[in-house]
Order: structure tokens, then C-alpha cells, then sequence
């Protein structure tokens, strides 16, 4: 008996919660656009935008990301899409592991942005997974690892110099603490070290280009990983030496993301 | 996912300290190197300085060579630096406040025009986007698909 009072009791109060509940919904839903609506807003505006490019590269769905990343960690709809229609991203093609892409997207650069730039981050980079025994190869035949996360920014800061405001210029190179062998990381196993760049000299002796190791050693991923590294920093300081004498005003450094 | 994305913002913001450092990688200062050496560095920022002296309120001399700071400050300032550049760009946090120094400077730095390679993931997608927020121009440039 006394459990079907309860229920009646508890089943007549249920309507009037949850028309309360609506109504709170709704007056939430008057002030604030719905998340639903919300992201109507921004399927609509990738749609506007994205239409005219049939095909969607990494740097278009990188700055896709970002947008979506805006929106979903702002909590006012509108004031999100103003943001996200007043960010300035340009997405463009560049494959590190090929010159001739590197070329094509300076060239683009230079006719669709003019040809001034703050500040260039170079960081982009890869790890192969460090079993790996297979020798990947860049289009010009350097090891894939050297060849991305030191060779092609390399050919790419020579690109890119002109282009960088003197006076105030910046440059970053994203490098590890693994080029270190006193560090943690980058006493496991084999440790970063370029020899005498014998590998090097044997490739350009060769005259394909085609090298393992910078050492001249037998490949080893995770060494060859050190070894960009290790480049990375090198390259860092000759680089801000190099601009120092020039009487450059631009600032090199390289961070390590801990 | 979250712990890789606050690991994602320290490393961001580390990138974003190296950018906005207004000196260049010479023998006496290094970002990279040995953990005492970055240390150093670190706080050698004033909001970097005003967050130090405000943990350690008895130590009067920041610009001390011979501070003693251990691992754990290190990653403690590190995770402020990353945190304060997120309340600087981040309206919508209302509960936190931003940090006056760090947000300051911001103002005064003239909008630029950043390239960025690797900005598909990872560090460069999150320092893109901390960029692009504070009304800088970023070229993305990525490989393409496959």
C-alpha cells in the first residue's frame, strides 16, 4: 500500500520536473544557441569554405582542426565564429623528404603572401619506429630521418632566409634532448654522434646520394633519430653565428619539448 | 587524451617562449642542454620572474647564476608558462585569472606572420592555433595525403 502511494506520489510530481526541466532547457536554449545549432554554423561555414577545394590535404584538415578546436572550447557560439572567421591560417603543401617540394612551396609562398616573413618554426620531424631495420629513403635517396628533420629544413631555412624580416626575425628548431648522450634520454641505447661524416662524403663520392647513417655507419632508427637531432642543434648554432657575422638582427634557437 | 593534450600545450608553449625570446642561441645561453642550463632559462622571463618570486617569496635575488632550482620548479614554471599563454589567448575561463604581465606583453608584440612546418599535429597544431589566436598570420605547412 505504502509503495503504490509513493509511486502515484512520485509519478504525478514526474510531468511538472520535466516541463521544468524544458523550460530551463529552453530559456538556456534562448540566451545561448544550442550546441546542435552551433555546429550547424560551423558545418556550414567549412562547407562555404571548403567547396572550391575538391582535394583536402593535412594543412587544410590541420586548419580545419583548429577551427574545431575554437569552436569546441568556446562556450558562445557567435563569438566563435567571428573568431574563427577572423584567425588568419593558410594551409600549404610541403613535403619535407623531396627538394622539388620544398621549392614548389617557396615558390607558392612568394606569390601568395608576398615575400616577408616574423618568424618560421621549423618543426616538423619524424621517428621511425626504432626497431625498424628497413632504410627509408628520401626522393633525393638521403635517409629518410636525416634527410626530414635536418636536410629539408635545412634546403628550406636557405629558401626561406631572404624572406625573413632582418631586424626583428625569429627562427625555431624543435630538437630533443636525446641528441644529448648525458642526458636521460639520449644515453638508452646507441647515442647521437656524426663521426667524421663519412657517410656523407661517401654519397656525394657515390654521386647518387644515397647514405645510411651520417657516420657511415650500419642504419640504425633510433640513431638515426639522435643524429637529426643532434643536427638540429648544430644547425642552430651555426646558423645564429653565421647570421651574427653577417650583422643579421635575427635570433635562432632550438627547444626541447621535455 | 587529456594528459597528451596538457603535455601538448607545455610543449607548445615552450615553442612559443623560444619564439618570443628576444635572444639568439650564443654559447652562453642555451634553451637546450642541460636541465640546470634551461632551468636558468626559463625564469628568466619577467612573468617567469614574477612567478618565481611569488613561490619564493624569501629569495630576493632572481638574477642569482647561482640559484639552486630543482627538476620539479622546472616543470612547475614550465606548466605556468604553457597555463598562462592558455589564459591569455582563452576568454572563456572566467574563474582563472590572466596573468597581467604575460597579456601585457602580448598587446604590445605587432601582429606577425609565422610559417610553421609539421603544424598537422602535435606541437605545431597547438602552437598554430594559440598563434592564430592572438591575431597572428600562420602558413601551415604539411605534407599531403597519400
Amino acid at each position: 500500500m505504502y509503495f503504490i502511494v509513493t509511486t502515484f506520489v512520485v509519478l504525478s510530481f514526474l510531468p511538472i520536473y520535466v516541463h521544468t526541466s524544458l523550460f530551463n532547457y529552453e530559456q538556456h536554449n534562448n540566451s545561448n544557441p544550442s550546441y546542435i545549432e552551433y555546429d550547424t554554423c560551423i558545418t556550414i561555414y567549412h562547407y562555404q569554405n571548403n567547396t572550391k577545394q575538391r582535394t583536402l590535404n593535412k594543412a587544410t584538415i590541420a586548419a580545419d582542426t583548429i577551427k574545431t578546436n575554437i569552436a569546441n572550447d568556446s562556450e558562445d557560439a557567435l563569438e566563435a565564429i567571428s573568431t574563427i572567421k577572423n584567425i588568419k591560417l593558410i594551409p600549404m603543401e610541403c613535403d619535407l623528404a623531396d627538394l622539388k617540394s620544398i621549392d614548389k612551396f617557396v615558390n607558392d609562398l612568394k606569390k601568395a603572401n608576398g615575400a616577408s616573413f616574423d618568424a618560421v618554426c621549423y618543426n616538423a620531424g619524424l621517428a621511425r619506429n626504432t626497431e625498424a631495420s628497413d632504410v627509408l629513403r628520401t626522393a633525393q635517396g638521403f635517409e629518410l630521418t636525416i634527410g626530414t628533420n635536418h636536410l629539408g629544413h635545412f634546403y628550406l631555412n636557405n629558401l626561406m632566409m631572404p624572406l625573413i624580416n632582418k631586424d626583428t626575425g625569429r627562427i625555431v628548431v624543435t630538437a630533443s634532448s636525446v641528441h644529448d648522450p648525458d642526458s636521460p634520454g639520449g644515453a638508452q641505447g646507441k647515442t647521437a654522434t656524426l663521426g667524421d661524416l663519412k657517410g656523407l662524403e661517401d654519397a656525394v663520392a657515390s654521386g647518387t646520394g644515397k647514405f645510411d647513417m651520417v657516420d657511415g655507419g650500419s642504419f640504425n632508427a633510433d640513431k638515426a633519430y639522435k643524429d637529426s637531432k643532434l643536427c638540429n642543434v648544430l644547425f642552430t648554432r651555426e646558423l645564429q653565428r653565421r647570421l651574427d657575422e653577417s650583422g643579421s638582427n635575427i635570433k635562432v634557437n632550438s627547444f626541447t619539448p621535455g | 587524451m587529456t594528459k597528451r593534450r596538457s603535455v601538448t600545450a607545455l610543449a607548445a608553449a615552450l615553442l612559443l617562449q623560444a619564439l618570443s625570446s628576444s635572444s639568439g642561441f650564443t654559447p652562453t645561453t642555451s634553451i637546450i642542454g642541460s636541465s640546470r642550463s634551461a632551468a636558468k632559462r626559463t625564469i628568466s622571463t619577467p612573468h617567469q620572474q614574477l612567478l618565481y618570486s611569488q613561490q619564493h617569496p624569501n629569495n630576493d635575488n632572481n638574477d642569482d647564476n647561482n640559484i639552486e632550482i630543482n627538476r620539479r620548479s622546472f616543470t612547475t614554471a614550465s606548466a605556468a608558462a604553457a597555463l598562462s599563454s592558455l589564459l591569455v589567448t582563452s576568454s572563456n575561463v572566467p574563474f582563472l585569472p590572466v596573468a597581467p604581465a604575460m597579456a601585457a606583453y602580448e598587446e604590445s608584440k605587432k601582429k606577425q606572420r609565422i610559417l610553421i612546418t609539421g603544424s598537422n599535429s602535435g606541437i605545431g597544431l597547438d602552437a598554430a592555433q594559440r598563434l592564430a589566436l592572438r591575431g597572428h598570420e600562420v602558413v601551415l605547412a604539411c605534407v599531403s595525403c597519400h
